[in-house]
């Protein structure tokens, strides 16, 4: 595996502007000559297919939702990151540039970091453009607000629902080309796999949701834009559909996983309430302000919050990082409060869950203000919990929420297989180890807006590939694996529904390679997957046919993807020996603090596939940094 | 531990695909936790069904947090079960009680046809959306996004109209099966921003010509439709809608 | 790219004639062809009201604004025309809206919806068409003399004793009845018709459409009751012969 991270030469401020010079152009009127595919309809799919349409590229565009503006980008509250310094307080492309890079714990190709907050300014004005309802101040001037503990106010936002509103904005975009007759849009539409010819990505097989139509896809490139693998762990809280299979079966055609074990814990969701439980609710991080966080000082104490006294409580954040308390990162605040209920001091139903305590700001600033400033997120808790923030503790517990690791990609976007292009949480490039608050979003658009419209043009003006058809024997070969492998699921005809089978992944993924990971755990982990994956094309139960709408035989798909995703998952976070940003190895910490090792680790570590029953072979891509230096993240 | 546990009968809509007939099957379920939501109890369902040997029933389902607008059941006659400001994923099975017969039905309208079960096709709205519900602008090239200051009341007012999930369940609430609240939230939406100024007399035609071309019904002012928004999309904004639409005639 | 960038825009018909037609016939303009001909034709009511309720000034002024109305004629045909015009179109507008209602839901629910409407606004169509049945009766009684007693000589001066034929008739309890039943019918229609009408012709207000929807239940209602005061008087004797 070839792993050319084309990076442009120069100065971190110069290289993308030099690049752009650089990149070969098509010509107007040949552009229309080239398709390009595009699946997933997210922030970055549906911005990429927008505006590649928009530069005359013919483009079919594919989701798997009844709809493009279903995406799961639709669900991000918090808001989204840009230097545009509105707000006076010192911001700038390089701070955000290299606040990212240390927030991913130098585990990110700063070349990428640095040209996303370059072009995170455009993205807003270019939201803004189409309508986008971002906050504003009386003055009639775009709001901004601190975000996820960062220095300066960089974050715009739509009250609580900006990935929303960011979304809808790429969506009608998308709409307005589906209208000019410039993207043909295919809903409920799943991608299969990949189909590779002399090398280069040249189509996809899609399954029609609707009648079961296995269908072939022809196009000169292929941009996939499929988000992340957080339903690996069965409970996060992504949309049930996330799913793994795009970006699976494109590794398994040949294209670098990269560090799958990068996975983003976010500390304040609603716990888990019973063994139904479907997916996780995430309340936003900005409850962290003016919330206490405790549990009872004793282990196994089941007495009603109000009947624990004072000083029987542990303000465990506060007491174990003073300057922080209880805004201390993702990560740490994650791993606390797991800890703490490792101990038997949990808290709720089944004994996963913190106390987070809003007493004593409604007795400083009064119910009228917290009403103000959290009324709907309380009316939520309420919705869902049926208990009352204002009265009783809210309960909060860590929730897998965003996944770092991707497909690997260069400078321009593309994997080590020519011609694919991946973007948004679906590559691995920008956030390193660990993801910052608001910055999903600026990626996502980031990768569709302003980079891939660029970046494309270069691969398709010197690729000079020949055309080829659905008619070519990679087609018709790929376009029969995908039925066999229906075929198959439909006629095991096991006891167990394919639920039950992603319902136990989930648990071994959540308890040996979640919060917390050793090597003794991830060995064990590394045995239960392979036996899973055994019972599974055993066991499982898939009813009905390949030719109608078939819940089961979806899912059936996602599942057998992710029972082979996990285990690279695990094996990756077994072989990275050292603890960084979400990836938290017991074995190196520092305090409660991942540890490093920059002498062995400084590096993405990228899978090659090798085949069912082979052990996939870990290259490396070096990570150097030269614009920003490495240091030790602290929260002391 | 999992709360009260309850028995309930379900009535759910089957049918096989779009062409077919449909039909009310009726099922017990067990074990339902009051702490559950609307579609993990539909997921109960659907285990204890497959288990005996039956297909599970479809339903669309996305994000599960309310905002992707993709649940889509009629519950007791009410699109997402009544209760204000609640999608379907969001609703929880306290507000039933053991014993309760529960009837879930999937949208109805000429528009929204049935594929499976509970999935209709709402297709139509990206269709009306494509009509117009954007501004006409691309991408590169735009101003300064403070060059523009927008006033925080018209701002706010674009927001609130800029909630919408398109789920349907004003269409599927309506008496008349109509979309207005759904098309006159996205005109709205555009209307009050300057930036969506220039296009808003031809969006309004054309998204209403569109919203008639796929058979929806016409607004009879019942207020159904605010009842069971989820984002509590005001009937103001179809009044905005009708009064664009006059003015479009004379200046269009 | 010029192409991609040309959006296809639908035309709305060349002509202005043409294209008020196609609006009109649209499922938002023939609710606003609704809205104006209701608004007409309930400014009609208020109108005729203000003559009816001369019935209490005695018989010399109620006939005299009959004789006045009748010796008037470019307003009595104006508002003959009117409503010529008016009601077939309002009813015409209807039967189009209806229809493609009726369209518009194949299928119906199997449990019976609940819903916050009121009977009033989901019975448009009903009230509308027992209005226009009692519309024709009321023309049978008081415009062709043909139902209902008719006084059998005419005043001093000549002319048609219209008070008399509206003594004479509202002292039938049924004919009062049928009058009394028909206000408060045409009331339900005009208190959802009128907050409805300022809806489609989209004059809304954040004070005004909260008080407008009150005020239309006020209207409506107290037209019928100001309507119907005038049978309920003459059949306890307040108006007499």
């Amino acid at each position: 595996m070839k792993l050319n991270s084309a990076i442009p030469e120069g100065a971190i401020e110069d290289k993308w502007r030099k690049h752009k010079l650089a990149l070969p152009l098509i010509n107007p009127a040949n552009k229309r000559k080239y398709k390009i595919i595009v699946v997933g309809t997210g922030l970055a799919g549906a911005s990429a297919a927008a505006s590649l349409s928009e530069l005359g590229y013919q483009i079919d565009a594919f989701c798997f939702q009844d709809s493009p503006r279903r995406a799961h980008s639709i669900a991000a509250q918090g808001g989204i990151n840009a230097a545009k310094n509105y707000q006076n307080d010192g911001d700038s492309i390089r701070r955000l540039a290299y606040d990212t890079v240390k927030g991913g714990d130098f585990r990110a190709r700063e070349a990428n970091v640095y040209r996303l907050a370059e072009v995170s300014v455009n993205i807003i004005d270019q939201c803004v453009a189409q309508g986008v309802p971002f906050a504003r101040e009386y003055g009639g001037h775009l709001s901004n607000r601190s975000f996820g503990g960062a220095q300066v106010s960089r974050t715009f936002y739509a009250r609580g629902q900006t990935g929303q509103q960011l979304l809808i904005g790429a969506y009608q975009a998308l709409e307005k080309q589906v209208n000019a007759g410039a993207v043909k849009m295919h809903t409920r539409h799943e991608m299969m796999e990949l189909v590779v010819v002399d090398g280069h990505a040249r189509g996809i097989i899609t399954r029609d949701m609707v009648n079961g139509k296995v269908e072939a896809w022809a196009a000169d490139a292929v941009v996939l834009a499929t988000g992340g693998y957080g339903n690996v762990f069965y409970l996060s809280t992504n949309a049930k559909g996330c799913n793994v299979t795009a970006n699976w079966r494109a590794a398994r055609k040949g294209a670098g996983f990269a560090n799958p074990c990068y996975t983003q814990i976010h500390p304040t969701c609603i716990p888990q309430a019973g063994d139904y439980q479907s997916k996780l609710t995430l309340m936003s991080e900005s409850l962290r302000n003016d919330g206490r966080v405790w549990v009872p000082k004793k282990a196994g104490d089941t007495r009603s919050p109000d009947q624990v006294p004072e000083d029987e409580r542990d303000y465990y954040l506060e007491r174990k990082y003073p300057s922080f308390g209880n805004l201390a990162p993702r990560d740490i605040a994650s791993r606390a409060a797991k800890q703490v209920c490792d101990e038997g001091r949990g808290v709720g139903p089944g004994g996963r869950g913190v106390f987070l305590d809003f007493a004593d700001s409604i007795k400083r600033l009064g119910k009228k203000v917290i009403s103000e400033r959290y009324g709907n997120l309380f009316d939520m808790y309420t919705t869902i919990t049926g208990e009352d923030p204002y009265s009783v503790p809210m309960r909060i517990y860590p929730a897998v929420h965003y996944t770092m690791g991707g497909l690997w990609v260069d400078y321009n976007l593309m994997s080590n297989l020519p011609g694919l292009h991946v973007l948004g949480e679906a590559n691995f490039s920008d956030h390193g180890a660990n993801r910052l608050g608001a910055s999903a979003l600026m990626q996502g658009l980031a990768d569709g807006y302003f980079v891939i419209p660029y970046t494309i043009g270069a691969y398709l003006a010197t690729a000079k590939q020949p055309k080829v058809t659905t008619d070519h024997p990679e087609f018709k070969k790929a376009v029969a694996d995908v039925n066999a492998r229906q075929a198959k699921f439909l006629s095991i005809k096991g006891k167990r529904t394919v639920d039950s089978f992603h319902r136990q992944l989930g648990q071994l993924m959540w308890n040996k390679c979640g919060m917390a990971r050793n090597e003794k755990g991830l060995k064990e982990l590394l045995q239960e997957i392979p036996a899973l994956r055994e019972e599974f094309w055993r066991n499982v139960n898939v009813p009905g046919s390949a030719e109608s709408l078939n819940v089961a035989l979806e899912q059936a798909g996602r599942v057998a993807d992710f029972l082979e995703f996990g285990e690279l998952l695990a094996l990756d976070a077994l072989e990275r020996n050292e603890s960084c940003g979400g990836h938290y190895r017991e074995e190196w910490d520092d305090e409660g603090e991942a540890k490093r090792d920059d002498s062995k680790f400084m590096h993405a570590a990228v899978w090659e596939w090798k085949g069912e029953g082979q052990k996939p072979e870990r290259h490396v891509e070096p990570l150097v940094f030269e614009a920003f230096k490495p240091s030790v993240r602290s929260y002391k | 531990m999992s709360g009260k546990l309850m028995k309930l009968t379900i009535h759910v809509w089957r049918q096989a695909n779009k062409g077919a007939e449909g039909a009310m099957k009726s099922y017990v379920v067990e074990n339902v936790s009051e702490h559950m939501s609307f579609l993990e109890m539909m997921d109960t369902l659907n285990e204890q069904i497959q288990a005996k040997g039956e297909e599970p029933v479809a339903f669309d389902h996305d994000c599960r947090e309310g905002i992707c607008g993709m649940c889509s059941m009629v519950i007791n006659g009410i699109p997402h079960g009544g209760h204000r400001g609640v999608t379907t994923c969001q609703l929880h099975m306290r507000h039933f009680k053991d014993g309760d017969e529960i009837y879930v039905e999937p949208w109805r309208a000429q528009a929204f046809p049935v594929l499976r079960d509970l999935v209709v096709d709402r297709s139509a709205f990206d269709r009306i959306i494509a009509k117009g519900g954007y501004v006409s602008v691309n991408t590169g090239g735009a101003p300064d996004a403070n060059a523009l200051p927008i006033p925080k009341k018209e701002a706010d007012l674009a927001m609130d109209a800029a909630q919408c999930i398109g789920c349907g369940a004003c269409v599927a609430a309506c008496k008349n099966a109509s979309a207005m609240l759904f098309v006159a939230a996205k005109a709205s939406h555009l209307g009050h921003l300057p930036q969506g100024q220039p296009e808003q007399l031809d969006r309004v035609k054309n998204m209403a010509m569109q919203m008639d071309a796929e058979g929806f019904g016409n607004c009879s002012n019942l207020s159904q439709c605010e009842a069971v928004c989820p984002k509590e999309i005001p009937v103001r904004v179809i009044a905005e809608f009708n009064r664009d639409l006059i003015k479009a005639q004379f200046k269009g | 790219m010029a192409e991609a960038l040309e959006l296809k825009r639908e035309s709305t018909g060349d002509t202005l004639i043409g294209s008020l037609m196609k609006f009109a016939t649209s499922s938002v303009g023939s609710k606003v062809v609704m809205a104006l001909t209701g608004l007409g034709l309930w400014l009609f009511v208020i109108a005729h009201l203000a003559g009816n309720l001369t019935a209490f000034a005695g018989k010399e002024t109620f006939n005299h604004y009959a004789e006045a109305l009748k010796g008037n004629p470019p307003l009595l045909w104006g508002v003959r025309i009117a409503l010529i015009l008016g009601f077939p179109i309002h009813i015409l507008a209807a039967i189009n809206t209806s229809m493609r209602n009726r369209a518009a839901r194949p299928v119906a629910y199997a449990f019976e919806p609940r819903t916050e409407a009121t009977a009033a606004s989901k019975s448009m169509i009903l009230t509308g068409l027992l209005v226009l049945a009692y519309f024709a009766f009321h023309l049978a009684h008081f415009t062709w003399h043909i139902t209902g007693p008719q006084p059998t000589t005419l005043l001093p001066n000549g002319s048609y004793d219209a008070y008399s034929m509206l003594v004479m008739g509202f002292q039938q309890p049924i004919i009062s009845l049928t009058y009394i039943v028909a206000q408060v019918l045409l009331a339900a229609h005009l208190s959802h018709g009128i907050y409805s009408l300022f809806q489609h012709l989209g004059l809304w207000g954040a004070k005004w459409t909260p008080f407008l929807k009150n005020a239309s239940l006020a209207i409506g209602y107290g037209l019928c009751a100001a309507f119907a005061s005038i049978p309920l008087a003459v059949m306890l004797g307040f108006i007499k012969p």
